[in-house]
C-alpha cells in the first residue's frame, strides 16, 4: 500500500479542520478589520458616496458587513478552539460544519456588501439576497456544534467530558440530570 | 408524579399563555416549559423559533404603528394638532425607503412653513428687548416653552403674556401665535421676527396696506381659517360653530387639525397609506426599483403632464376660491378635496381675470370691491407673491408649450448638484436654472448669440433672459419678485397697468421715451403716445413720486437692486429714496431705508422707519442735506430726466409737482 493512500485517522482530520479554520478565521479577521479601517478612511475624508444621507443606505451595509465578517472570523476561531476537545466527531459532521461556517462567511458579510454598492435609495441592492443564505447556513453550523458540544457535556464515559472540564461531581447539574434520568 | 401528569400540568401552564394572548404566546409557553422540563434539543429549538417568530409579530406590531396606519393624537395645548387621518400618515414613515429625499425636504422651507413653537424653532432672538410706540416687548423661555412679554405702558395698566405654540415661516420673517384658549384657536402676537434684518417690525408694517393707528394684530382665529389653507398639509379648520346665525366668525371655536404641519411629503405625492402598505412587499419594491416604471400607489409630480404637476404647486401658489358654500363646508370639515394628480380646477376655482363673469367671482367682489385690485395689475397679470400658479398658466411657454414649475424648480436637491442644501433651499431652483438655461433648454434657437436677440452685451444683466421676460413686477414679503407670467416688455404696458416694465426698471434712469424708441427700433413695437413728462423725466422718478403704493414699493425695492444700481448709476438716488422715508405706508418706508442704506454714504443712516412722522421728517433732511454735501459728480448733474439741475441739486418745483400728483388712493396688496 502505497503511504500516500493511506487514509487519515479522523483525529488527522479534525486536526485538519482546525488548523482550517484558525487559518481562515485570523486571515478574515485581517480582511474585515482592514474593510474597517477603510470604512474609517471614508468617514474621515467624508466621502459623499459613502456619508451622504442619500447613501446612508450603502453606509448602513458596509457597516454590517464590517461587523458581521468580524464576528464570523471569531466564531471561526471558536469552532477552531472548540473542535480539537469534540472527540469522535463524524466525518459528515465536520464536513457540514465546516463548509457551512465557510460559506456563511461568505454570504452574509459579502451579500451585506454587495448590496451597498448599488442601492435604491432606502433598499440595498440585490446582494442582500445571499444574506439570508449565509443566516442560514450559519445557523446550521451553530446548532450542529451546539448540539455536539451538549452531547459530549450529557456523554459520563466520554474523554470529552474530561476536556472540558465536566467531571462528575456530586450535586452537579450533569449528575441531577443523569439521577433524574434514572429515577424515571 | 408520573410523566402524564407532569405533561398535563405543563399544559395548563401553556394554556395561560394562550389566554394571555395569541397562539404564539401559548406556543412560546409551552416550548419554555418544555424546555425547563425535559432538556430535550427539539423543544429547545421549538422554543427558540417561537421566541423568535413572537419578535417579529411583536415588532411588525411596532413598525404598524411606525408606519403611522394608526392614529397617532397629540396632546397639543390649545392649539390646532397634527393627526394623521384620511391615508395620510406623515413625512417620518416616508423617511425609512427615501432618505434622501426626506433630507432635501426637511431643509427646505416648506417644511418649516408651519411649526410648533419651541426654543429650538423661534429664531428671534431671546431676552432681546424692543419698543414701538412706548411698548416695550422681548422673548423669553420658561419652563421650555417660549413666552412673549410686552410690559405695562401708559395705555396698558398690566403688563402682557402669551405663551407661543405655532411659528409661521422660517426664511424672510417668522410670525408668532398664541393658543386664545377657545379650543385650538390661535391669536397672533402683533410683532413679526424679520430674519436677515434681524429686526422686529409691528404686525402691519409686514404688509402693504393703508396705515392705521397703533399696532395691529390678525383677527383670531386667522390662522384656522386662513394660514391652515396653504401653510399645512391636509389641514381642516373644524369648527362646531360654523353656520350658527349669530355668532360672527371671530368669536367660533376651533378644533382645527392636520395631517403634518408645513408642506409635507404627502402634498405633493398624495396620501401615503396604500403606498406604504403595498410595498412593504419586498418583491413589489424589487420589481419597481429594477424596471423603473411608475408606481401607481403614489403620485410623482414629475411623472405628470405639465398641466397636473403644476397644479400640484397651484393648489397653493395660486389665487384659489371655493365654488359654493358647500365646497367651503366640506374643506372647514374634512379638508381640501383636491389631491395631487386631479384636475385642480374641479374642486377649487382658479380665478383669473378672464372669470369676471364667474358668479362665484362676482360674489366675491361684491362682498370686496377691491377684489381684482389686490391681487392683480389692470390687465390681469397676477402682482403679489405666492400665486405664480396664476402667472405661469398665463404663460405662452404653458400654454403652448410644455413650460411647468418643474421646469425650473424641484422640491428635491439633486444627488449631482453640488451646492450646500442652504444655497439651494432660497429658490429651490434646479441646476442652472438660475440663469439662461432655463429658457434655452427649450428655446435653443436662442441660445447661438443672445446678443442679438437681446441686443445687450452676452454676460451682461440685459442679456438674461429672466429680467426681461419676468422683471420683478410682483410684491411680496417686503420685496419685489419676479413675475411668473412669462411676457414681453413693452411700454404701453407700463401705460396701461402702471406696471414697470423691465426696461425702465434696470435702466432706472432712462425715460419711457427713451425705452419706446429703442423697443421700436429693435422689436418693432409701436411706439405709443407720451406726454410730455413721460418723454422727459425717468420713469422710476415717476412711478415713484406719482405711483400708487405697490409702484412706489416697487421702486424702493428697484433702487436697491445691484444690476439696477450698476446699470444707472446709483448716487443720484438718495433724495427720492430720501423722499420715501416720509411715506404714509409702512412697507414702503422700510423698504426705502433698506435700498437708501446700500449706499455706502448712507449705510449708517439714523433711522426708524416706524418713529413719528416728525422724526422722519428730520430723518428726510438729513439725507437731503448730506447728499447734498457730498461732492460732485454725485449726482451725474444737469441730468433733466433725474430732476437734477447743473448745480447738482435736485429741481424742487418739478419735484414737488410730480410728488404732489400722487396716487393717494388706498392700495392693500393681498400677499
Amino acid at each position: 500500500m502505497n503511504q500516500d493512500s493511506i487514509p487519515l485517522s479522523n483525529d488527522a482530520l479534525s486536526g485538519a479542520t482546525t488548523h482550517r479554520h484558525l487559518c481562515f478565521g485570523w486571515w478574515s479577521l485581517l480582511c474585515f478589520l482592514s474593510l474597517g479601517i477603510v470604512l474609517e478612511t471614508l468617514h474621515g475624508f467624508k466621502i459623499g458616496w459613502y456619508l451622504d444621507v442619500a447613501h446612508s443606505t450603502r453606509r448602513l451595509m458596509w457597516t454590517l458587513a464590517h461587523a458581521h465578517g468580524v464576528l464570523l472570523s471569531l466564531v471561526h476561531l471558536a469552532f477552531g478552539f472548540t473542535l480539537p476537545l469534540l472527540p469522535n466527531v463524524r466525518v459528515r459532521w465536520r464536513r457540514i460544519v465546516s463548509s457551512s461556517l465557510i460559506g456563511a462567511s461568505f454570504f452574509l458579510p459579502g451579500g451585506f456588501f454587495l448590496g451597498g454598492v448599488v442601492i435604491y435609495d432606502g433598499d440595498p441592492g440585490l446582494g442582500i439576497l445571499l444574506v439570508p443564505v449565509g443566516a442560514l447556513l450559519l445557523f446550521v453550523a451553530v446548532l450542529l456544534i451546539a448540539r455536539r458540544v451538549n452531547y459530549v457535556g450529557e456523554s459520563p464515559s466520554s474523554s470529552g467530558v474530561k476536556n472540558l472540564g465536566l467531571e462528575e461531581k456530586s450535586g452537579s447539574a450533569i449528575g441531577k440530570r443523569q439521577g433524574r434520568r434514572h429515577r424515571r | 408524579m408520573s410523566r402524564a401528569s407532569f405533561l398535563f400540568a405543563s399544559c395548563e401552564k401553556g394554556r395561560a399563555g394562550f389566554r394571555m394572548k395569541g397562539k404564539m404566546k401559548y406556543l412560546g409557553g409551552c416550548a419554555f416549559i418544555g424546555y425547563k422540563v425535559t432538556g430535550c434539543l427539539w423543544m429547545r429549538c421549538l422554543f427558540l423559533v417561537a421566541l423568535g417568530i413572537g419578535l417579529m409579530v411583536m415588532g411588525s406590531g411596532c413598525s404598524e404603528s411606525s408606519f403611522g396606519l394608526k392614529q397617532k393624537k397629540e396632546l397639543g395645548r390649545g392649539r390646532p394638532i397634527a393627526v394623521p387621518a384620511d391615508k395620510y400618515i406623515s413625512s417620518g414613515t416616508c423617511r425609512s425607503c427615501h432618505p434622501s429625499n426626506y433630507a432635501s425636504w426637511y431643509g427646505s422651507f416648506h417644511r418649516t412653513m408651519t411649526q410648533v413653537a419651541n426654543s429650538s424653532t423661534v429664531v428671534a432672538p431671546i431676552g432681546k428687548e424692543f419698543s414701538f410706540l412706548g411698548e416695550t416687548s422681548r422673548l423669553k423661555v420658561r419652563g421650555g416653552d417660549v413666552w412673549f412679554q410686552m410690559d405695562a405702558s401708559p395705555s396698558r395698566r398690566h403688563p402682557v403674556e402669551m405663551r407661543l405654540s405655532m411659528i409661521t415661516g422660517s426664511h424672510h420673517m417668522q410670525v408668532y401665535w398664541y393658543s386664545i384658549g377657545q379650543g385650538r384657536k390661535l391669536g397672533q402676537i402683533p410683532f413679526i421676527y424679520l430674519i436677515q434684518e434681524d429686526e422686529w417690525i409691528p404686525r402691519g408694517a409686514s404688509f402693504l396696506s393703508p396705515p392705521k393707528p397703533g399696532l395691529q394684530t390678525a383677527l383670531p382665529g386667522a390662522w384656522n381659517m386662513a394660514c391652515i389653507k396653504c401653510h399645512t398639509t391636509q389641514g381642516k379648520p373644524r369648527s362646531p360653530n360654523w353656520g350658527s346665525p349669530n355668532l360672527p366668525m371671530t368669536d367660533f371655536s376651533f378644533d382645527s387639525r392636520v395631517a403634518e404641519f408645513g408642506i409635507a411629503c404627502e402634498a405633493c405625492h398624495g396620501p401615503g397609506e396604500d403606498h406604504v402598505r403595498v410595498n412593504r412587499d419586498p418583491i413589489r419594491r424589487y420589481r419597481y426599483h429594477l424596471d423603473e416604471g411608475a408606481d401607481e400607489t403614489i403620485v410623482h409630480p414629475a411623472r405628470l403632464s405639465h398641466e397636473a404637476s403644476s397644479q400640484v404647486c397651484g393648489q397653493c401658489h395660486g389665487v384659489m376660491e371655493f365654488y359654493d358654500k358647500e365646497g367651503f363646508e366640506e374643506w372647514m370639515n374634512y379638508g381640501y378635496p383636491y389631491r395631487p394628480g386631479d384636475v385642480l380646477s374641479e374642486t377649487k376655482l382658479v380665478v383669473q381675470f378672464d372669470d369676471k363673469e364667474h358668479p362665484r367671482v362676482r360674489s366675491l367682489v361684491r362682498q370686496n370691491p377691491e377684489f381684482w385690485k389686490q391681487k392683480f395689475w389692470s390687465d390681469g397679470m397676477v402682482r403679489v407673491s405666492g400665486r405664480e400658479y396664476n402667472g405661469l398658466i398665463e404663460s405662452p411657454c404653458f400654454q403652448e408649450g410644455e413650460l411647468s414649475c418643474l421646469s425650473c424648480h424641484s422640491m428635491h436637491k439633486s444627488l449631482d448638484d453640488p451646492r450646500p442644501l442652504s444655497l439651494w433651499a432660497v429658490d429651490q431652483l434646479k441646476p442652472k436654472m438660475d440663469g439662461d438655461q432655463a429658457c434655452l433648454q427649450c428655446h435653443k434657437s436662442f441660445r447661438q448669440n443672445v446678443s442679438e436677440h437681446t441686443h445687450h452685451k452676452a454676460q451682461s444683466t440685459g442679456s438674461r433672459c429672466y429680467n426681461c421676460h419676468m422683471p420683478y413686477t410682483t410684491y411680496g414679503l417686503l420685496k419685489a419678485i419676479r413675475s411668473h407670467q412669462i411676457d414681453i416688455p413693452t411700454v404701453a404696458a407700463s401705460l396701461k397697468t402702471g406696471r414697470p416694465n423691465a426696461c425702465n426698471q434696470c435702466h432706472l434712469d432712462k425715460t419711457l421715451e427713451w425705452a419706446a424708441a429703442y423697443m421700436e427700433d429693435w422689436y418693432g413695437q409701436s411706439k405709443p403716445e407720451l406726454n410730455r413728462e413721460q418723454q422727459s423725466v425717468a420713469a422710476s422718478l415717476l412711478w415713484l413720486l406719482r405711483g400708487d403704493a405697490g409702484q412706489r414699493a416697487l421702486m424702493a425695492w428697484s433702487m436697491g437692486w445691484q444690476s439696477a444700481r450698476q446699470v444707472s448709476g446709483a448716487d443720484w438716488m438718495p433724495p427720492f429714496l430720501g423722499q420715501l422715508l416720509e411715506d404714509p405706508y409702512d412697507a414702503v418706508r422700510f423698504i426705502a431705508a433698506r435700498s437708501l442704506r446700500q449706499s455706502k454714504a448712507f449705510a449708517k443712516i439714523e433711522y426708524k422707519f416706524f418713529g413719528s412722522p416728525e422724526k422722519r421728517a428730520v430723518s428726510h433732511q438729513q439725507v437731503l442735506n448730506s447728499w447734498n454735501a457730498l461732492p460732485l459728480p454725485r449726482n451725474q448733474s444737469g441730468r433733466e430726466e433725474l430732476l437734477i439741475d447743473h448745480a447738482g441739486r435736485v429741481r424742487g418745483e418739478l419735484f414737488n409737482r410730480l410728488l404732489l400728483q400722487r396716487d393717494d388712493q388706498l392700495v392693500s396688496l393681498a400677499e
